[in-house]
This record gives C-alpha cells, structure tokens and sequence, in this order.
C-alpha cells in the first residue's frame, strides 16, 4: 500500500503516539522507552504537518519546537483543543516549548556522548561511570508536570487526525 | 478570481493571527492558486539555515478559510535573505498583505 508523504508520517507517528500511551500505563517499562516514543512520535507529528502528500518532509533542525511555536502564534489546530478562549490555549502552548526543547535535546546527535538520551549508554562526566538509559530516571522529562499536558495536547491532535 | 478569493482569505486569515499575537510584525502572501502561503515575521521566532519550512493545515471552511494553508514563522532579519520552498517561489512574487499599509 502507498501513501502520500504527509499521511504517511503522520500514521507513522500516530502509532508511535499508541505504543507511547500503552506505556505510559505499565510502570513495568523502563523510562528510557517512554522517552524514546515520545521524542520520536513528536518529531513524526511535525515532520507530518510540514509537508504535503507528494514531497518528502524536509530535513528542519528542532521541527517539534517550531511545530510548537508556529501554533503558539498561529493556531491552526484551536478547535480540536476543549479550552474556551484562545488566550488559554496559545498559553498551554507557550507552556510545553520548554519541555519540547528538553525532548529535541535528549536527541543522541543533539546530547552527544556525554549526556543521558533515551537510546544509547554515556558517561557521566570525562571519567564518571558508563550509564545504560534503562536505568536511568528521566525525572526532568517526565516528572514535569507539562510532560502529562503534552501527553493530553498530542492525544487531541491524533484524535481529530482520526475523525 | 480564484487568486483574488485566495488573496481575500489570507488577508483574514493573516487579520485573525495577528489580533491574537502581537509579537506578528508582517505577513507576506506568496502567490498560488490552489492554497494560502503565508510567511509571518516575528521577533521571537527561531533562525533558519538556508531556507525556510512551512508547517501546512487543512481548509477549515468554520473559521472561514476554504483554502488549505502553509505558514511559516521567519524572524525579520531572515526576511528577503532566507529563502522560501522552491515550489513557493521567491521574495520578489511575495505581497505584503500585513500591515496593508506599508505597501
């Protein structure tokens, strides 16, 4: 079956969005995965929005953030939120770029060798102990209290994307 | 016609994003007959390299807009220096449509 670039992406990280909330409910899962599916789907999601049916997404640097900011200032996907004023929402927005920076920035090429990522092991400081993400928390991502708005701003986007 | 209807729907698609974000200095318009194409100017967007990328959304004939749309956020000094999709065109095809004003 052949599908058109933009709807591709965005099936794509529609079911990378359902592996992420199957996990989101199994505190049997190391952490490492959540934020591995979450950096991914998010990345899919914005790769799906900014191309069309019939070109391939183009190769932007912190697409997420940008999706993010572009509907801050712009917002195309109001309706499919359930706040009543714009204001509030163009706000929940404003308030998940920090966490979005933090998510791009957790990418293995942005974060580097020596910095925890959801997908490779790195150590800790020039000479400190190798780390495996499995076993490492990722309290600054998902302890947020932003991480359960982001959860529920992209479970509305994929809804209407199904509707 | 169509160009005009498209012209008309960006300018209260550019109207309806600018009253609800003040940080929108400018709005250009870069011509097509089959979608809105809108590059909007604004301070607090992030620097791109070589060319810009648009995000694109579905018509949504409820709010008035019976086009679908491609919009870009682009910081004012990336203005006529940064270029456009090539699909879209160049800065010299592209219409301010906000302010009206200035042009």
């Amino acid at each position: 079956m052949s599908l058109g670039w933009r709807t591709a992406f965005l099936r794509q990280a529609r079911s990378d969005f359902e592996r992420f909330e199957a996990m989101l409910g199994d505190p049997s899962v190391p952490r490492c995965h959540l934020v591995h599916y979450l950096q991914m789907l998010t990345e899919k999601l914005a790769k799906g929005f900014s191309t069309t049916e019939t070109e391939r997404p183009p190769a932007i640097h912190r697409i997420f953030v940008r999706f993010l900011q572009l509907e801050m200032h712009s917002p195309s996907l109001y309706h499919f939120s359930d706040l009543k004023k714009r204001s509030q929402y163009k706000s929940s927005v404003a308030s998940l770029l920090p966490l979005a920076h933090k998510i791009e920035a957790l990418a293995p090429q942005q974060a580097g060798i020596l910095a925890p990522n959801p997908e490779y092991p790195w150590q800790q400081g020039t000479a400190g102990p190798v780390v495996a993400p499995a076993d490492y928390s990722f309290d600054e991502i998902i302890s947020l209290k932003q991480f359960l708005n982001l959860y529920q701003f992209l479970k509305r986007i994929f809804t209407a994307l199904e509707s | 016609m169509i160009m005009s209807t498209i012209l008309e729907s960006a300018k209260q698609l550019a109207l309806d994003h600018v009253r609800n974000e003040p940080t929108i200095s400018e709005i250009y318009l870069f011509p097509a007959d089959n979608e809105i194409r809108l590059v909007e100017v604004a301070q607090d967007a992030l620097p791109w390299e070589r060319e810009f990328a648009p995000f694109y959304f579905q018509p949504d004939p409820q709010r008035g807009i019976p086009f679908p749309s491609g919009i870009a956020l682009i910081r004012p000094e990336d203005k006529h220096q940064i270029q456009p999709p090539s699909r879209w065109g160049n800065w010299e095809q592209s219409i301010l449509i906000w302010p009206e004003a200035s042009k």
